[in-house]
């Protein structure tokens, strides 16, 4: 499989997504938690880190 | 909470700058829940730590932030990093991406399935006896325990101070490379860990003539038929790329289990006696200080991991450690000697991850010595500090390759390499 850090990347730089957007969605999937992956949430901070980003 | 404040004024300065976006700036990524992330819990899966909240944070995650890379959460795993079925949880089993009535594998269960399901990009697990590659292989991801010592162990929660190590989870290889090289390097904090080299993206390219495999791992019972059957066809597959596959003789898989946890176990009891109701964490009160002790340890813990304190403190104590501990270290001298001897023979390993493919949630804890001997696979890299990278293909439960100390770059170059064949 392609890397998909490089593929996500791309996307961020040519604004195909934005961080905020990406960071959303990552986050609803997990609040979910459909497999039990989760201990806690870091909706918080990944949001406010997402928002000062520069994507 | 201080280190934000400082990235922030990190992000600031970049743009001042006008420096170009960082690989991994904007990435989201998973942590295990054994790691320091400053005022989140961190808890390990445990009663005990349910709601302790980290004070610093660990230097391999700082480096993820520092290359603008963002946490989305602390994932399930095995209490401590006890267990290779993350069963040993009290936030529930972790379930498996193929199918949910089965184990998702451990003690990285979380990280493992969170990357299969494409909730996080990357995440970062721990590996101490095969905690990133069993789940990884059970999930059909790739997961890297990288050499010993590669990457800071600091802000780890130890589990084996000296088999533990930092790993990443992610789908490709290229991933798993970019990861790593954010976070190698030498860091004050952590006495075993030493300078590396940035490994290159060239990768396409692997000059390695000859490998070898355990003949014991697979003319072995307890390996299921389908899983030596795969592997045999993989060597086949490998063989008809010119490269020689060499049969290597190895110490039995029983040997390399029950030195591992002869020492996993003594290093366990060590680690967590700090944690006694004192400092961190859970508190139940006693008639006296020794009581609390003793009822805070004996309520919150769980029962693998009160297993494996008890274990490991009878195998250091009085009159048991000369037989049992001291024998077991001298064992893995040899051990490590042998791979070195090995490794002038050929300069990758191959294995199957596991001998058998995920039991059902539950099977694992009617039967701990079981799920000590499913991973006879893994554990022996461990005690050797080697580089070894799990690739979801080879085996239904993959393939394990593993080099010498301090060639995590040949691992990958291989990896690469039988990516495309298989």
């Amino acid at each position: 499989m392609e890397s998909q850090i490089k593929k996500i990347h791309q996307q961020l730089v040519s604004k195909e997504i934005t961080c905020t957007g990406l960071i959303q969605e990552k986050l609803a999937l997990l609040k979910q938690n459909t497999h039990n992956t989760v201990n806690s949430l870091l909706d918080e901070m990944a949001l406010a880190l997402a928002k000062k980003s520069r994507c | 909470m201080k280190w934000l404040w400082l990235w922030l004024k990190k992000v600031d300065a970049k743009i001042k700058n006008g420096e170009e976006m960082g690989l991994l700036e904007g990435i989201p990524f998973g942590v295990k829940d054994v790691y320091m992330l400053q005022g989140t819990f961190a808890t390990a899966s445990s009663n005990l730590l349910k709601k302790y909240k980290s004070a610093y944070t660990a230097t391999a995650i700082q480096k993820l932030l520092d290359a603008g890379a963002i946490p989305l959460v602390k994932e399930n795993c095995d209490a401590f990093g006890h267990g290779s079925s993350s069963e040993n949880t009290v936030f529930g089993p972790v379930k498996n991406v193929i199918s949910p009535a089965l184990v998702g594998g451990g003690s990285s269960g979380g990280s493992a399935v969170n990357v299969a399901k494409d909730f996080t990009v990357f995440s970062i697990g721990g590996d101490t006896g095969g905690s990133i590659r069993q789940p990884a292989g059970y999930n059909k991801v790739f997961g890297l325990k990288p050499s010993y010592g590669r990457i800071s162990r600091y802000g780890l929660m130890a589990y084996a101070s000296s088999t533990d190590c930092v790993g990443p989870i992610a789908k490709s290889i290229e991933d798993i490379r970019i990861v790593l090289n954010i976070m190698s390097g030498k860091d004050a904090r952590d006495q075993t860990s030493y300078v590396s080299e940035e490994i290159s993206e060239n990768l396409s390219s692997s000059t390695i003539k000859k490998v070898g495999y355990f003949n014991n791992f697979i003319d072995n019972e307890a390996i299921s038929k389908e899983i030596k059957a795969d592997f045999l066809t993989t060597l086949e597959k490998i063989k008809a790329k010119g490269i020689e596959v060499k049969e290597l003789d190895f110490f039995d898989s029983d040997v390399l289990v029950s030195t591992y946890y002869t020492l996993a176990m003594a290093e366990t009891a060590s680690n967590l006696s700090r944690l006694d109701g004192t400092n961190y964490g859970a508190r139940i009160e006693g008639y006296n200080l020794k009581d609390t002790y003793a009822i805070t340890r004996s309520e919150k813990f769980s029962e693998e991991t009160k297993r494996r304190v008890v274990g490991g403190n009878q195998v250091l104590s009085q009159g048991f450690s000369d037989e049992i501990y001291l024998k077991a270290q001298g064992l893995r001298g040899q051990i490590s000697k042998r791979f070195s001897e090995e490794f002038q023979k050929v300069a990758i390993i191959l294995s199957p991850v596991t001998p058998t493919s995920p039991p059902k949630i539950g099977e694992s804890l009617k039967d701990p010595l079981a799920m000590y001997l499913s991973d006879a696979y893994t554990v022996g890299f461990s005690l050797g500090g080697l580089p070894t990278l799990t690739i979801p293909k080879g085996t239904s439960t993959g393939l394990q390759i593993t080099a010498d100390k301090k060639k995590d770059a040949e691992v990958l170059q291989f990896a690469n390499f039988l990516n495309d064949i298989l």
